[in-house]
């Protein structure tokens, strides 16, 4: 989680040192030269704690749930049934292609092709080595569609026809449970932060 | 050729089809094919002979110039949904692209419009049928390449189609894979067209054999006589398969 983290902590990093600094009118510390001033002091913690508070959510959310559950949950919550499928297109055959590109760089390589002589043809070649993936990914997303439309997909002459392929999520008693436990939760958080002020 | 069977239970009636691609005149050329129920036929040539066109013609996938396809005696619609014809293709990763191996097989049955029960007893069948029961919750893309192709032929069984359409079938399968294949396919008794290289796999499944050559049927009867016929193999590009061969050529041992 920690390492996960780090890389937008950078981002995160520069605004906490650099507002403080940087923004307000009050001053609330005179380090020589460096005053540190209350304004930009209170929006960098807002900032940090915001921003730690999302990510901290998200990675918890996608790394405790598979992610067509996640996808599912979306969809239940008015996510378009196009985007769900795209996303889900896009997960399944993410793998595909970096296979098919991690492929065809090695076949470069072994005929000598590096890619860091940076030069006008191995800017071609790698222009090329894009168009291909493009290309094939294209005549794939055609043989998909083919092989969905022989198994009815989109077929309007059938009422049963689905064309989602994501169907949204179902909650059952163990999620109203824990959804509830969660509620309860945030309402002692809230009542917490209002009685001790 | 054998146009002018009796149409009478006939699973796959084709006249005078032929078919061109924008970039390649000329793939298919006036191919008449009548299939009865229960035939499995190989249909066997060279790469770009048009044995996937073909398939793809049939299915409605593609749109023919001229000729007319007959499935169960009812015409084949480009674009219409037809649960009686199947198409296993030629890369399973095309095939499948459910979220699960199970979510993949039951596609095809609900949008048949089965109801629930209906649907996950045929997923249970065609999965066990095909020895992939253990995969139903598997994602595709973490199958290994025989398993892929095991769960596509599941994806395509679900439906019970009456005519099945195998492109390749055996393509980058182990030995292990293609004799679990050939099994399958044996024990299946659905008409069936099988595109094949493998001629050895087409001899052993197949109960009667075509060549494609440049988009033309060249040859069509039993398979041990059209494959056996060396003369017309070699005219077409093909070689008889080993099991027919009279006399192995055995290797050169090594020099010195």
């Amino acid at each position: 989680m920690l390492t996960r983290l780090s890389y937008p902590s950078v981002f995160l990093l520069a605004v906490v040192v650099l507002l403080p600094v940087a923004a307000g009118e009050t001053p609330l510390l005179h380090l020589g030269p460096i005053t540190l001033w209350e304004e930009g002091s209170a929006a960098a913690l807002l900032i940090a704690g915001r921003l730690g508070a999302i990510l901290t959510l998200s990675l918890v959310l996608l790394g405790t749930s598979p992610l067509l559950t996640t996808i599912r949950a979306m969809r239940a919550l008015g996510l378009p049934a196009t985007l769900a499928d795209m996303m889900l297109f896009f997960l399944r055959y993410l793998q595909d292609l970096a296979d098919q590109l991690a492929a065809m760089q090695t076949a470069m390589r072994l005929r000598g092709f590096r890619t860091h002589r940076l030069n006008w043809r191995t800017l071609k070649v790698v222009a090329a080595l894009a168009g291909s993936l493009l290309v094939r990914s294209y005549a794939q997303s055609e043989r998909v569609l083919q092989a969905m439309v022989l198994r009815g997909y989109g077929d309007t002459s059938r009422a049963h026809s689905r064309t989602a392929l994501v169907l949204a999520f179902r909650a059952g008693l163990f999620d109203v449970l824990a959804l509830c436990g969660t509620l309860a939760v945030a309402v002692g958080l809230v009542a917490a932060q209002v009685v001790f002020g | 050729m054998n146009t002018n069977l009796p149409g009478a239970g006939a699973a796959l009636r084709i006249s005078g089809l032929s078919f061109s691609y924008p970039a390649r005149r000329g793939v298919l050329h006036d191919v008449g094919l009548v299939v009865r129920l229960g035939e499995r036929v190989g249909v066997i040539g060279l790469n770009g002979s048009g044995k996937t066109t073909l398939f793809f013609l049939i299915c409605g996938i593609l749109k023919r110039e001229t000729g007319e396809v007959l499935v169960f005696d009812r015409p084949v619609v480009p674009g219409r949904f037809r649960p009686d014809l199947g198409l296993v293709f030629q890369n399973p990763d095309d095939q499948l692209f459910s979220p699960t191996v199970g979510d993949d097989v039951a596609f095809g049955p609900l949008n048949m419009g089965l109801p629930p029960d209906e649907v996950t007893a045929r997923v249970h069948e065609a999965l066990k049928t095909t020895g992939c029961l253990a995969l139903r919750e598997r994602a595709p893309h973490h199958l290994s390449g025989g398993e892929k192709r095991m769960a596509a032929i599941a994806c395509v069984l679900a439906m019970r189609p009456r005519l099945l359409l195998y492109d390749e079938p055996d393509a980058n399968l182990d030995l292990r894979a293609r004799r679990r294949l050939i099994q399958l396919l044996q024990a299946s008794g659905e008409t069936m067209l099988l595109a094949s290289h493998d001629l050895d796999l087409v001899l052993e499944v197949c109960t009667r054999v075509l060549i494609l050559d440049a988009g033309r049927v060249v040859a069509d009867g039993l398979p041990h006589e059209v494959m056996d016929d060396a003369a017309l193999m070699e005219a077409h590009g093909l070689e008889p398969p080993w099991s027919l061969r009279a006399s192995i050529t055995k290797p050169h041992p090594p020099k010195g």
